[in-house]
Protein backbone atom coordinates (compact mmCIF):
# COMPACT_ATOMS: atom_id res chain seq x y z
CA UNK A 1 0.00 0.00 0.00
CA UNK A 2 2.37 2.39 -0.74
CA UNK A 3 0.93 4.69 -2.87
CA UNK A 4 -1.77 5.47 -0.45
CA UNK A 5 0.25 8.28 1.28
CA UNK A 6 1.20 9.82 -2.02
CA UNK A 7 -2.96 9.57 -3.09
CA UNK A 8 -4.08 11.08 -0.02
CA UNK A 9 -1.61 13.57 -0.14
CA UNK A 10 -3.08 15.00 -3.72
CA UNK A 11 -6.75 14.51 -2.21
CA UNK A 12 -5.93 16.87 0.34
CA UNK A 13 -4.29 19.53 -2.17
CA UNK A 14 -6.96 19.35 -4.65
CA UNK A 15 -9.97 19.08 -1.80
CA UNK A 16 -8.28 22.48 -0.17
CA UNK A 17 -7.55 23.88 -3.31
CA UNK A 18 -11.38 24.09 -3.82
CA UNK A 19 -12.59 24.99 -0.38
CA UNK A 20 -10.01 28.12 -0.76
CA UNK A 21 -11.60 29.06 -4.44
CA UNK A 22 -15.40 28.80 -2.99
CA UNK A 23 -15.20 29.88 0.20
CA UNK A 24 -17.54 32.35 1.83
CA UNK A 25 -16.12 33.06 4.96
CA UNK A 26 -12.63 34.09 5.89
CA UNK A 27 -11.55 31.77 8.58
CA UNK A 28 -12.42 28.63 6.43
CA UNK A 29 -10.53 29.82 3.90
CA UNK A 30 -7.93 29.41 6.03
CA UNK A 31 -8.49 26.78 7.21
CA UNK A 32 -8.93 25.31 3.58
CA UNK A 33 -5.39 26.82 3.16
CA UNK A 34 -4.59 24.67 6.15
CA UNK A 35 -5.74 21.40 4.65
CA UNK A 36 -3.36 22.75 1.67
CA UNK A 37 -0.65 22.46 4.02
CA UNK A 38 -1.39 19.28 6.01
CA UNK A 39 -1.61 17.58 2.38
CA UNK A 40 2.93 18.81 1.94
CA UNK A 41 2.98 17.23 5.44
CA UNK A 42 1.86 13.76 4.23
CA UNK A 43 3.74 14.17 1.34
CA UNK A 44 7.15 14.87 3.19
CA UNK A 45 6.50 12.12 5.58
CA UNK A 46 5.79 9.70 2.72
CA UNK A 47 8.88 10.31 1.13
CA UNK A 48 10.98 9.66 3.84
CA UNK A 49 9.12 6.14 4.70
CA UNK A 50 11.11 3.01 4.34
CA UNK A 51 9.25 0.03 5.48
CA UNK A 52 10.76 -1.92 8.07
CA UNK A 53 12.45 1.28 9.45
CA UNK A 54 12.91 2.12 13.08
CA UNK A 55 12.80 6.14 14.32
CA UNK A 56 16.00 7.16 13.59
CA UNK A 57 17.22 7.51 17.36
CA UNK A 58 20.57 5.47 17.40
CA UNK A 59 20.59 3.78 21.19
CA UNK A 60 22.08 1.00 23.36
CA UNK A 61 19.91 -1.50 21.77
CA UNK A 62 19.31 0.02 18.25
CA UNK A 63 23.10 -0.05 16.36
CA UNK A 64 23.61 2.59 13.66
CA UNK A 65 23.26 0.08 10.90
CA UNK A 66 20.03 -1.00 11.31
CA UNK A 67 17.52 0.61 8.71
CA UNK A 68 15.51 3.87 9.79
CA UNK A 69 13.37 6.04 8.23
CA UNK A 70 14.37 9.59 6.47
CA UNK A 71 15.50 12.00 9.40
CA UNK A 72 15.83 15.15 6.99
CA UNK A 73 11.88 14.86 5.85
CA UNK A 74 10.62 15.20 9.44
CA UNK A 75 12.97 17.98 10.21
CA UNK A 76 11.48 19.95 6.82
CA UNK A 77 7.71 18.94 8.24
CA UNK A 78 8.78 21.11 11.39
CA UNK A 79 10.00 23.78 9.86
CA UNK A 80 7.07 23.70 7.45
CA UNK A 81 4.87 23.22 10.09
CA UNK A 82 6.10 26.36 11.53
CA UNK A 83 6.19 28.60 8.67
CA UNK A 84 2.44 27.67 7.70
CA UNK A 85 1.79 28.44 11.33
CA UNK A 86 3.17 32.27 10.76
CA UNK A 87 0.91 32.67 7.59
CA UNK A 88 -2.04 31.47 9.73
CA UNK A 89 -1.23 33.70 12.52
CA UNK A 90 -1.23 37.18 9.53
CA UNK A 91 -4.16 35.61 7.33
CA UNK A 92 -6.41 35.38 10.81
CA UNK A 93 -5.25 38.91 12.50
CA UNK A 94 -6.03 40.29 8.82
CA UNK A 95 -9.65 38.18 9.18
CA UNK A 96 -9.80 40.17 12.68
CA UNK A 97 -9.47 43.01 11.52
CA UNK A 98 -11.76 43.01 8.57
CA UNK A 99 -14.45 41.61 10.93
CA UNK A 100 -13.68 44.39 13.40
CA UNK A 101 -13.69 47.09 10.69
CA UNK A 102 -16.00 46.60 8.52
CA UNK A 103 -18.35 43.88 9.96
CA UNK A 104 -18.26 41.82 7.30
CA UNK A 105 -16.02 38.22 6.60
CA UNK A 106 -17.12 37.46 3.22
CA UNK A 107 -14.39 37.06 1.21
CA UNK A 108 -16.49 38.34 -1.90
CA UNK A 109 -18.38 40.98 0.01
CA UNK A 110 -14.88 42.79 0.37
CA UNK A 111 -14.47 43.39 -2.86
CA UNK A 112 -13.99 47.41 -3.41
CA UNK A 113 -10.76 47.92 -5.53
CA UNK A 114 -10.85 49.16 -8.95
CA UNK A 115 -9.59 51.97 -10.88
CA UNK B 1 33.89 33.81 4.72
CA UNK B 2 31.43 35.51 7.88
CA UNK B 3 30.11 37.97 5.49
CA UNK B 4 28.67 35.91 3.91
CA UNK B 5 26.59 35.13 7.25
CA UNK B 6 26.81 38.51 8.27
CA UNK B 7 25.00 40.04 4.94
CA UNK B 8 21.90 38.05 5.97
CA UNK B 9 21.95 38.09 10.07
CA UNK B 10 22.40 42.04 11.03
CA UNK B 11 19.64 42.75 9.37
CA UNK B 12 17.66 39.87 11.09
CA UNK B 13 19.37 40.67 14.24
CA UNK B 14 18.49 44.26 14.00
CA UNK B 15 14.72 43.84 13.36
CA UNK B 16 14.38 41.16 16.05
CA UNK B 17 16.15 43.77 18.35
CA UNK B 18 13.93 46.34 17.13
CA UNK B 19 10.85 44.34 17.32
CA UNK B 20 11.54 43.53 20.97
CA UNK B 21 12.13 46.78 21.86
CA UNK B 22 8.68 47.93 19.92
CA UNK B 23 7.07 48.75 23.32
CA UNK B 24 9.38 51.55 23.95
CA UNK B 25 8.46 53.37 20.59
CA UNK B 26 10.76 55.88 19.40
CA UNK B 27 10.64 56.37 15.42
CA UNK B 28 13.84 58.29 15.06
CA UNK B 29 16.09 55.76 16.65
CA UNK B 30 14.59 52.70 14.90
CA UNK B 31 14.64 54.37 11.41
CA UNK B 32 18.41 55.11 12.34
CA UNK B 33 19.18 51.27 13.42
CA UNK B 34 17.03 50.12 10.49
CA UNK B 35 19.27 52.55 7.81
CA UNK B 36 22.44 51.17 9.37
CA UNK B 37 21.65 47.77 9.53
CA UNK B 38 21.05 47.48 6.05
CA UNK B 39 24.00 49.98 4.74
CA UNK B 40 26.01 47.63 6.80
CA UNK B 41 24.84 44.76 4.90
CA UNK B 42 24.65 46.43 1.25
CA UNK B 43 28.55 47.16 1.98
CA UNK B 44 29.24 43.13 3.11
CA UNK B 45 27.49 42.14 -0.19
CA UNK B 46 29.44 44.41 -2.03
CA UNK B 47 32.44 42.75 -0.15
CA UNK B 48 31.17 39.45 -1.31
CA UNK B 49 30.35 40.71 -5.42
CA UNK B 50 33.67 41.96 -5.19
CA UNK B 51 35.34 38.63 -4.21
CA UNK B 52 32.76 36.49 -6.31
CA UNK B 53 33.79 38.27 -9.22
CA UNK B 54 37.55 37.66 -8.54
CA UNK B 55 37.31 34.32 -7.79
CA UNK B 56 34.54 32.80 -9.45
CA UNK B 57 31.40 31.02 -7.65
CA UNK B 58 31.92 31.27 -3.22
CA UNK B 59 30.48 28.30 -1.29
CA UNK B 60 29.84 28.91 2.19
CA UNK B 61 29.12 26.22 4.34
CA UNK B 62 27.09 27.04 7.59
CA UNK B 63 27.84 25.24 11.30
CA UNK B 64 31.13 23.62 9.18
CA UNK B 65 29.31 20.79 7.45
CA UNK B 66 31.16 21.04 4.39
CA UNK B 67 30.00 17.98 2.65
CA UNK B 68 32.15 14.80 3.42
CA UNK B 69 31.07 12.08 0.72
CA UNK B 70 27.20 13.08 0.48
CA UNK B 71 25.94 16.82 1.14
CA UNK B 72 24.40 16.80 4.89
CA UNK B 73 25.03 20.62 4.86
CA UNK B 74 23.16 24.38 3.84
CA UNK B 75 25.12 26.28 2.02
CA UNK B 76 25.13 29.68 0.34
CA UNK B 77 26.63 29.40 -2.95
CA UNK B 78 27.39 32.68 -4.30
CA UNK B 79 27.85 33.78 -7.50
CA UNK B 80 27.90 37.43 -8.99
CA UNK B 81 24.36 37.14 -10.16
CA UNK B 82 23.08 36.09 -6.58
CA UNK B 83 25.64 38.51 -5.01
CA UNK B 84 24.41 41.61 -7.59
CA UNK B 85 20.45 41.01 -6.65
CA UNK B 86 21.18 41.07 -3.02
CA UNK B 87 23.05 44.00 -3.39
CA UNK B 88 20.59 45.46 -5.29
CA UNK B 89 17.89 44.58 -2.91
CA UNK B 90 20.61 46.12 0.13
CA UNK B 91 20.92 49.35 -1.41
CA UNK B 92 17.34 50.13 -2.64
CA UNK B 93 16.40 49.10 0.76
CA UNK B 94 18.31 52.37 2.44
CA UNK B 95 16.09 55.07 0.70
CA UNK B 96 12.70 53.22 1.22
CA UNK B 97 13.82 52.63 5.13
CA UNK B 98 14.86 56.45 5.15
CA UNK B 99 11.41 57.09 3.55
CA UNK B 100 9.72 54.98 5.84
CA UNK B 101 11.84 56.85 8.92
CA UNK B 102 9.54 59.56 7.57
CA UNK B 103 6.01 58.41 6.25
CA UNK B 104 5.43 56.02 8.88
CA UNK B 105 4.04 57.38 11.71
CA UNK B 106 1.61 54.73 13.74
CA UNK B 107 3.92 51.24 14.90
CA UNK B 108 6.88 52.98 13.55
CA UNK B 109 9.29 50.65 15.49
CA UNK B 110 7.48 47.75 13.93
CA UNK B 111 7.18 48.55 10.93
CA UNK B 112 11.03 48.96 10.72
CA UNK B 113 11.30 45.37 12.49
CA UNK B 114 8.96 44.06 9.59
CA UNK B 115 11.01 45.84 6.67
CA UNK B 116 14.42 44.40 8.02
CA UNK B 117 13.45 40.89 8.04
CA UNK B 118 12.19 41.79 4.58
CA UNK B 119 14.91 42.76 3.29
CA UNK B 120 17.26 40.10 5.37
CA UNK B 121 14.70 37.22 4.33
CA UNK B 122 15.47 38.40 0.34
CA UNK B 123 19.08 38.70 0.73
CA UNK B 124 19.49 35.01 2.13
CA UNK B 125 16.77 34.07 -0.51
CA UNK B 126 19.03 35.72 -3.54
CA UNK B 127 22.49 33.86 -2.00
CA UNK B 128 21.29 30.46 -0.74
CA UNK B 129 22.28 27.57 -2.89
CA UNK B 130 19.87 25.16 -1.08
CA UNK B 131 16.36 24.00 -2.21
CA UNK B 132 14.70 23.88 1.06
CA UNK B 133 16.75 26.99 2.33
CA UNK B 134 15.11 28.62 -0.91
CA UNK B 135 11.82 27.64 0.39
CA UNK B 136 12.33 28.96 4.20
CA UNK B 137 13.41 32.26 3.02
CA UNK B 138 10.88 32.40 0.44
CA UNK B 139 8.47 32.06 2.84
CA UNK B 140 9.50 34.61 5.27
CA UNK B 141 10.19 37.09 2.90
CA UNK B 142 6.20 36.41 1.86
CA UNK B 143 4.98 36.47 5.27
CA UNK B 144 7.15 39.96 5.74
CA UNK B 145 5.26 41.24 2.66
CA UNK B 146 1.58 39.91 3.79
CA UNK B 147 2.50 42.07 7.04
CA UNK B 148 3.77 45.38 5.23
CA UNK B 149 1.47 45.50 2.27
CA UNK B 150 -1.48 45.44 4.84
CA UNK B 151 0.15 48.03 7.23
CA UNK B 152 -2.07 50.94 6.68
CA UNK B 153 -4.84 48.32 8.19
CA UNK B 154 -7.61 50.71 8.90
CA UNK B 155 -8.65 51.35 5.37
CA UNK B 156 -10.72 48.62 3.00
CA UNK B 157 -8.74 48.40 0.64
CA UNK B 158 -5.42 47.86 2.08
CA UNK B 159 -7.43 44.39 3.70
CA UNK B 160 -8.83 43.40 0.87
CA UNK B 161 -5.27 43.95 -1.49
CA UNK B 162 -3.60 42.19 1.63
CA UNK B 163 -5.27 39.55 1.89
CA UNK B 164 -5.96 38.55 -1.86
CA UNK B 165 -2.36 39.14 -1.94
CA UNK B 166 -1.55 36.52 1.02
CA UNK B 167 -3.75 34.22 -0.09
CA UNK B 168 -2.84 33.28 -3.77
CA UNK B 169 0.54 33.62 -2.55
CA UNK B 170 0.26 30.82 0.08
CA UNK B 171 -1.29 28.93 -2.75
CA UNK B 172 1.71 29.25 -4.79
CA UNK B 173 4.18 28.53 -1.77
CA UNK B 174 2.37 25.54 -0.62
CA UNK B 175 2.36 23.95 -4.57
CA UNK B 176 6.06 25.37 -4.39
CA UNK B 177 6.55 22.86 -1.58
CA UNK B 178 4.54 19.87 -3.08
CA UNK B 179 7.03 19.91 -5.45
CA UNK B 180 9.95 20.09 -3.24
CA UNK B 181 8.95 17.29 -1.48
CA UNK B 182 8.70 15.09 -4.62
CA UNK B 183 12.27 16.57 -5.89
CA UNK B 184 13.86 15.02 -2.83
CA UNK B 185 11.69 11.83 -3.15
CA UNK B 186 13.42 11.64 -6.55
CA UNK B 187 16.74 13.04 -5.85
CA UNK B 188 17.49 12.56 -2.13
CA UNK B 189 19.22 15.47 -1.35
CA UNK B 190 18.72 19.04 -0.86
CA UNK B 191 21.47 20.89 -1.86
CA UNK B 192 20.91 21.94 -5.86
CA UNK B 193 24.13 21.24 -7.32
CA UNK B 194 23.60 17.65 -5.87
CA UNK B 195 19.92 17.29 -7.31
CA UNK B 196 21.02 18.07 -10.64
CA UNK B 197 23.50 15.78 -10.28
CA UNK B 198 21.29 13.21 -9.52
CA UNK B 199 18.16 14.02 -11.64
CA UNK B 200 20.22 13.95 -14.92
CA UNK B 201 20.71 10.52 -14.19
CA UNK B 202 17.09 9.82 -13.60
CA UNK B 203 15.89 12.37 -16.57
CA UNK B 204 12.97 13.67 -17.35
CA UNK B 205 10.61 10.81 -15.66
CA UNK B 206 7.33 11.68 -14.94
CA UNK B 207 7.47 12.51 -11.29
CA UNK B 208 10.32 15.04 -12.15
CA UNK B 209 8.12 16.77 -14.86
CA UNK B 210 5.41 17.18 -12.05
CA UNK B 211 7.97 18.59 -9.87
CA UNK B 212 8.91 20.63 -12.52
CA UNK B 213 5.47 21.98 -13.11
CA UNK B 214 4.76 22.65 -9.36
CA UNK B 215 8.07 24.21 -8.42
CA UNK B 216 7.26 26.53 -11.37
CA UNK B 217 3.94 27.42 -10.46
CA UNK B 218 5.19 28.92 -6.93
CA UNK B 219 7.94 30.72 -8.37
CA UNK B 220 5.70 32.24 -11.30
CA UNK B 221 3.32 33.24 -8.66
CA UNK B 222 5.62 35.17 -6.92
CA UNK B 223 7.20 36.40 -10.28
CA UNK B 224 3.99 37.28 -11.96
CA UNK B 225 3.78 35.84 -14.56
CA UNK B 226 0.59 35.36 -16.55
CA UNK B 227 -1.81 33.53 -15.84
CA UNK B 228 -0.54 33.70 -12.19
CA UNK B 229 -0.71 37.80 -12.35
CA UNK B 230 -3.62 38.61 -10.34
CA UNK B 231 -2.53 39.74 -7.36
CA UNK B 232 -0.01 42.07 -8.45
CA UNK B 233 -2.33 45.60 -9.21
CA UNK B 234 -4.45 44.71 -5.50
CA UNK B 235 -1.42 44.40 -3.37
CA UNK B 236 0.66 46.97 -5.26
CA UNK B 237 -2.38 49.40 -5.15
CA UNK B 238 -2.66 49.57 -1.27
CA UNK B 239 0.86 49.28 -0.27
CA UNK B 240 2.39 52.31 1.81
CA UNK B 241 5.01 54.54 -0.43
CA UNK B 242 8.10 52.76 1.07
CA UNK B 243 6.83 48.93 0.89
CA UNK B 244 6.51 49.49 -2.62
CA UNK B 245 9.71 50.69 -3.30
CA UNK B 246 11.43 47.66 -2.25
CA UNK B 247 8.01 45.40 -3.34
CA UNK B 248 8.37 47.15 -7.25
CA UNK B 249 12.14 47.03 -7.01
CA UNK B 250 12.82 42.99 -6.49
CA UNK B 251 10.01 41.19 -4.64
CA UNK B 252 8.71 39.82 -8.09
CA UNK B 253 12.26 39.81 -9.79
CA UNK B 254 13.40 37.88 -7.29
CA UNK B 255 10.46 35.01 -7.66
CA UNK B 256 11.92 35.04 -11.32
CA UNK B 257 15.68 34.71 -10.11
CA UNK B 258 14.87 31.70 -8.00
CA UNK B 259 12.83 30.68 -10.98
CA UNK B 260 16.28 30.44 -13.25
CA UNK B 261 18.14 29.32 -10.38
CA UNK B 262 16.32 26.19 -9.46
CA UNK B 263 16.22 25.69 -13.24
CA UNK B 264 19.46 26.10 -14.57
CA UNK B 265 20.82 23.94 -11.48
CA UNK B 266 18.37 21.82 -10.94
CA UNK B 267 15.90 20.80 -13.73
CA UNK B 268 18.34 21.38 -16.93
CA UNK B 269 20.35 18.75 -16.89
CA UNK B 270 17.63 16.22 -16.65
CA UNK B 271 15.02 18.19 -19.31
CA UNK B 272 18.03 18.61 -21.86
CA UNK B 273 15.85 16.75 -24.64
CA UNK B 274 12.89 18.86 -24.06
CA UNK B 275 14.93 22.30 -24.11
CA UNK B 276 13.28 23.72 -27.52
CA UNK B 277 9.86 23.09 -25.98
CA UNK B 278 10.54 24.76 -23.01
CA UNK B 279 12.15 27.70 -24.31
CA UNK B 280 9.21 28.24 -26.21
CA UNK B 281 6.71 28.23 -23.87
CA UNK B 282 8.33 30.18 -21.38
CA UNK B 283 8.61 33.04 -23.69
CA UNK B 284 5.57 32.89 -25.30
CA UNK B 285 4.46 33.58 -21.64
CA UNK B 286 6.85 36.30 -21.43
CA UNK B 287 5.46 37.83 -24.28
CA UNK B 288 2.20 37.43 -23.03
CA UNK B 289 3.10 39.03 -19.89
CA UNK B 290 4.62 41.60 -21.08
CA UNK B 291 2.28 42.99 -23.51
CA UNK B 292 -0.76 42.59 -20.80
CA UNK B 293 1.17 44.28 -18.58
CA UNK B 294 1.44 47.09 -20.73
CA UNK B 295 -2.21 47.30 -22.37
CA UNK B 296 -3.72 47.01 -18.88
CA UNK B 297 -1.24 49.87 -17.02
CA UNK B 298 -2.12 52.18 -20.16
CA UNK B 299 -5.88 51.82 -18.89
CA UNK B 300 -5.22 52.65 -15.21
CA UNK B 301 -6.20 55.90 -13.55
CA UNK B 302 -4.76 54.98 -10.33
CA UNK B 303 -0.75 55.53 -10.03
CA UNK B 304 0.34 52.43 -7.74
CA UNK B 305 -2.41 50.40 -9.19
CA UNK B 306 -0.28 51.33 -13.18
CA UNK B 307 2.91 50.38 -11.71
CA UNK B 308 1.60 47.12 -10.38
CA UNK B 309 0.68 46.57 -14.13
CA UNK B 310 4.15 47.56 -15.45
CA UNK B 311 5.86 45.27 -13.20
CA UNK B 312 3.95 42.68 -14.47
Amino acid sequence: MTVLPYLVAAWLLIVGLWGVITSRHLVHMILCLGVMQASTYVLLLAVGYRTGGKAPIVTTSVPPSSSFVDPIVQALTLTDVVVEATVVAVLLALTVQAHKRFGTVDPDELGELSG
Amino acid sequence: MAVAALSVLVPILAGGVLALTSSVERRRVAAVVAVAAVGASAVLLAILLARAGRDGRLVYWWGDWAPRGRVLGIDFAIDGLGAGLALFVAVLAVPALVMAGYAIRASAQLFHGACLVFVAAMIGYCLTGDLFNLFVFFELMSVAAYVLVGYEVRGRAPLEGALTFAVTNTVGSILLLFGIGLVYGEAGSLNMAQIGQALEASGASAVVCVAFALISVGLLVKAAIVPFHFWTADAYGVAPTPVLILLGGVFSELGLYGFARVFWTVFEPALAAHHGTLLAIFVALGLVTGVLGAAMALAQHHLKRMLGFVVI
